[in-house]
């Protein structure tokens, strides 16, 4: 008697049972739309308007991923295990990167431990909450690849191509921190 | 002459009904399959003496059962986890959860014998605000947060439930 009626109900609900188990294996594998919170990486990434609608949204790739500078990632955070945060990646295992907020007191260079990387943010005026603050991230803490820009409409744009505003080219690096600034300006006006 | 080919144009199309039928069902198995130990429980085999006695007792690998869906925020002491080893990427540590975020650890040299053992983590801290502190139960053969120090809850992938068998 009740297994003509697991059966039938079975029947009715075998489509959003499956349909429900692709769509998470999609949202878990291949990506997902991420909202943008936090200023931490303005200018490429505003929060605008805290109403929900007008948040910016990004696609936030699942495929399987290996570190490279320059991608925009998002990772649980290290100060809050539940928490998912959105940085830059400045360098990864291996590499040496002079941390950006010690910059001016000509601090010591970090070596990034294998399996390992650096982020930081785009914004330099946010206070700490990148690896200036809690050191190097560990790989596996990161969920995602931020490939494209989304919504709003207007502003529709591939960040895979995007930089730091801070990044420096190889021959300005022996330069200091005032020339360095004129230069950024310079080649941005031209 | 005709009956045997309308049988046998039948037959062809029962048998790739058959067919049909059949890769569904291995298709909708293998996904079903992923999903589960993906997202719900997994196996793991855990290596090493570290947790013994709990595991691994008498050198025979135990096979146990790994709870995925429990957030990391839930995770209590005396828990046994699952985690990313902080110090191999690709590598996984089971170990026990032995202070949260806020609580205090001192770590004291192991005084075992004819060496003493002293730890890169030694002395008293407070776990840091999304850490956890874990260590093997087997002291003196695991390594554990007294080396690699506190363990981001982010890197634990679940809850040891239980031994399959050992």
């Amino acid at each position: 008697m009740w297994k003509t009626r697991v059966t039938k109900l079975w029947q009715m609900s075998k489509w959003f049972v499956g349909g429900g188990v692709l769509s998470i294996l999609f949202y878990d594998n291949i990506g997902y739309v991420h909202t943008v919170r936090g200023k931490s990486m303005a200018p490429t990434l505003n929060p605008g308007p805290t109403r929900a609608l007008l948040r910016e949204r990004v696609w936030l790739s699942k495929l399987p991923y290996t570190p490279h500078v320059g991608d925009i990632v998002v990772f649980r955070s290290p100060k809050h295990g539940s928490k998912l945060a959105m940085k830059r990646i400045a360098a990864v295992g291996g590499e040496t990167i002079v941390p950006s907020k010690v910059v001016k007191s000509g601090a010591s260079a970090v070596t990034i431990k294998p399996g390992y990387v650096w982020v930081e943010a785009d914004n330099r005026d946010t206070a700490g909450r990148d690896s200036n603050e809690y050191g190097q991230l560990h790989e596996k803490m990161i969920v995602g690849k931020v490939t494209w820009l989304l919504w709003p409409w207007a502003r529709i744009q591939d960040l895979r191509k995007t930089q730091s505003p801070h990044a420096v080219s190889p021959q300005t690096q022996s330069l200091d921190e005032s020339e360095r600034t004129e230069l950024v300006t310079e080649s941005q006006t031209s | 002459m005709q009956t045997a080919m309308v049988h046998g144009k039948r037959v062809v199309n029962f048998l790739n009904k058959k067919k049909r039928e059949i890769s569904y069902a291995v298709i909708g198995a293998s996904l079903g399959t992923y999903f589960i130990t993906s997202r719900i429980v997994t196996t793991a085999v855990v290596a090493g003496q570290s947790m013994t006695p709990t595991f691994n007792k008498n050198s025979i690998k135990s096979r146990v059962l790994v709870d995925l869906i429990t957030p990391v925020t839930k995770v209590k002491q005396d828990d046994i986890i699952l985690a990313h080893d902080p110090e191999e990427s690709d590598e996984y540590i089971v170990k026990r959860v032995t202070a949260l975020a806020g609580q205090f650890v001192e770590v004291d040299e192991d005084c075992g014998g004819a060496y003493t053992r002293k730890y890169a983590y030694q002395g008293k801290l407070t776990v840091p605000t999304g850490y956890c502190w874990v260590e093997g139960d087997n002291k003196s053969k695991s390594h554990d947060s007294r080396e690699f120090g506190p363990l981001p809850l982010g890197l634990i992938k679940g809850r040891v439930l239980f031994t399959l068998w050992s």
